[in-house]
């Protein structure tokens, strides 16, 4: 990668280039110009796995001392053993959050109370009120998708949320480290017959494919669509080595999924991004911006 | 008929994918080991909810539906490790209170998927005295839900004699088994027949 580059959802696979890179003590975020949230949340995945990570991390630590805050508490995060409530934010439209199983009513609480923040800060910013009930719901859905899915043993494989939100715009991401789509979906005799996380992928967007056998289709994505892809949202869902992107339908045809291939990445990665008033331009709304300290 | 009764009432505004569903309908699981034939009767109580997604529906009033059918069907299903895989059980899921949003969140995905249940009111148990059917229903499975509410616990050959319709006995029997298949009915052995009963005075239909 070079200068001026944006790091989004979509350079996944450098995200793997990036942390080899973390192992020589060559800094690695004034490579980009700017990072949107959709970029930092894939960074962090794969950086929580890549035991090299540890310049990456020693960086954005340096990075907070200048007022990244939700780095710090993301970092704090991922090294202190079971989970820190993360709070206390000083960009109140910004927030990350680590995905774990829910074991408790206190788990199902503060969950709400995440939910309850996300839903305050679109009202804040201007989205009208059933609209944003209808993205909340989505964000959970995918929240909870991860709890369900991601893990091939029954345990749900490590997983990230995270959220941006300005006047008009907001975007978030969920992202985890499981076994992807595919591994998921070919465990029903419905859908035993997909070949690799492309068919995976549109099997989902077109057939709402679940890996629940006997209970028909599955709700998570469909509303997800629903809410936002079909109100000229970028959704973009990366499973493993696939990503897609989905395009609301139009007057001549249905809902579009545009498939594309890249290096292998651990796990999956649904992005969304929206504005009110214009086309929606992920990269005009990048957060992380003049990292050339 | 006599129902063991168990209610589903969270209390959170935002009711949100399938394992909290799972969370909330925990209650429940200690009962599947011994239920056998006794009917259950699984009120959801949905006061106070600001919004649900079809994830947490689908996990708690159309799991309870599509394990009452399959009882209702005689399935025989195999054990399997997973606690929440669809399993024959005599549960019959009503809606006991929900905003007008909610409930209608809940008649399109039931519609979607060709189920019904019941919106009832007082008085606590069976029978209600009326209830709204949410959900798909046709309308001759709905005349025959008012017929048997207004003559009590019928046999086929009973509303067929009622009845000015020109069906067979044998329709009769197959609508009466679709609405306990439905969960909106309950059924016990006389004999060689099964004797139907309503669980409300009055149907409507949730508009």
């Amino acid at each position: 990668m070079g200068q001026n580059q944006v790091l989004d959802a979509r350079n996944a696979a450098a995200c793997g280039r990036i942390l080899s890179q973390a192992g020589g003590g060559r800094p690695i975020l004034p490579l980009f110009e700017s990072l949107t949230l959709s970029g930092a949340v894939e960074l962090f995945s794969v950086a929580a796995r890549n035991g090299d990570a540890k310049g990456l991390v020693k960086e954005i630590r340096q990075a907070a001392r200048v007022g990244a805050r939700p780095w710090c508490d993301l970092v704090s995060e991922w090294d202190a053993p079971g989970r820190k409530a993360v709070g206390n934010f000083e960009v109140q439209e910004l927030e990350f959050r680590k995905i774990e199983e829910l074991k408790s009513e206190d788990d199902l609480i503060e969950e709400s109370l995440f939910g309850q923040r996300f839903l305050k800060a679109l009202g804040d910013a201007g989205f009208p009120r059933d609209f944003s009930l209808g993205v909340n719901k989505a964000l959970q859905e995918m929240i909870d998708n991860v709890r369900q899915h991601s893990g091939a043993g029954g345990s749900p494989a490590p997983g990230i949320v995270g959220y941006q939100i300005v006047h008009h715009y907001f975007s978030f991401s969920v992202s985890d480290l499981g076994e992807g789509f595919h591994a998921s979906l070919i465990r029903s005799p419905t859908w035993a017959h997909l070949a690799d996380e492309g068919e995976a992928l549109l099997a989902v967007i077109h057939k709402h494919a679940s890996s629940r056998t006997g209970q028909g289709e599955g709700e998570g994505f469909k509303g997800l669509f629903k809410a936002l892809a079909d109100h000229g949202a970028i959704v973009r869902i990366r499973s493993r080595d696939a990503v897609a992107e989905v395009h609301p339908p139009t007057a001549n045809e249905g809902r579009r999924a545009d498939l594309s291939w890249i290096q292998q990445v651990a796990g999956a990665h649904i992005s969304v991004c929206c504005q009110i008033g214009r086309d929606t331009d992920e990269r005009a709304h990048a957060f992380f911006t003049g990292l050339d300290h | 008929m006599t129902f063991e009764t168990s209610t589903i009432q969270p209390d959170r505004e935002h009711l949100h994918g399938a394992t909290a569903a799972q969370m909330d309908m925990a209650k429940l699981r200690p009962m599947f080991s011994h239920l056998g034939t006794t009917p259950t009767l699984v009120e959801f109580n949905f006061s106070g909810v600001v919004s649900v997604s079809n994830s947490y529906l689908r996990a708690t009033l159309v799991w309870c539906l599509l394990c009452g059918k399959a009882h209702a069907e005689g399935q025989t299903i195999a054990t399997v490790s997973d606690p929440w895989s669809i399993r024959a059980l005599p549960l019959y899921p009503v809606v006991r209170a929900g905003s007008r949003e909610i409930i209608g969140e809940i008649d399109d995905l039931l519609k979607q998927r060709g189920l019904a249940c019941l919106f009832v009111g007082e008085p606590s148990a069976p029978p209600f005295q009326n209830a709204a059917v949410v959900g798909q229903l046709d309308v001759f499975l709905l005349d025959t839900l008012r017929l048997l509410a207004s003559n009590g616990p019928s046999v086929a050959v009973q509303l067929k004699e009622l009845s000015n319709e020109k069906i067979t006995v044998g329709g009769w029997s197959n609508r009466l088994a679709a609405l306990h298949a439905h969960r909106l009915v309950t059924r016990s052995r006389d004999g060689k027949s099964w004797i139907y009963q309503t669980l409300a005075k009055e149907h409507s239909l949730w508009v």
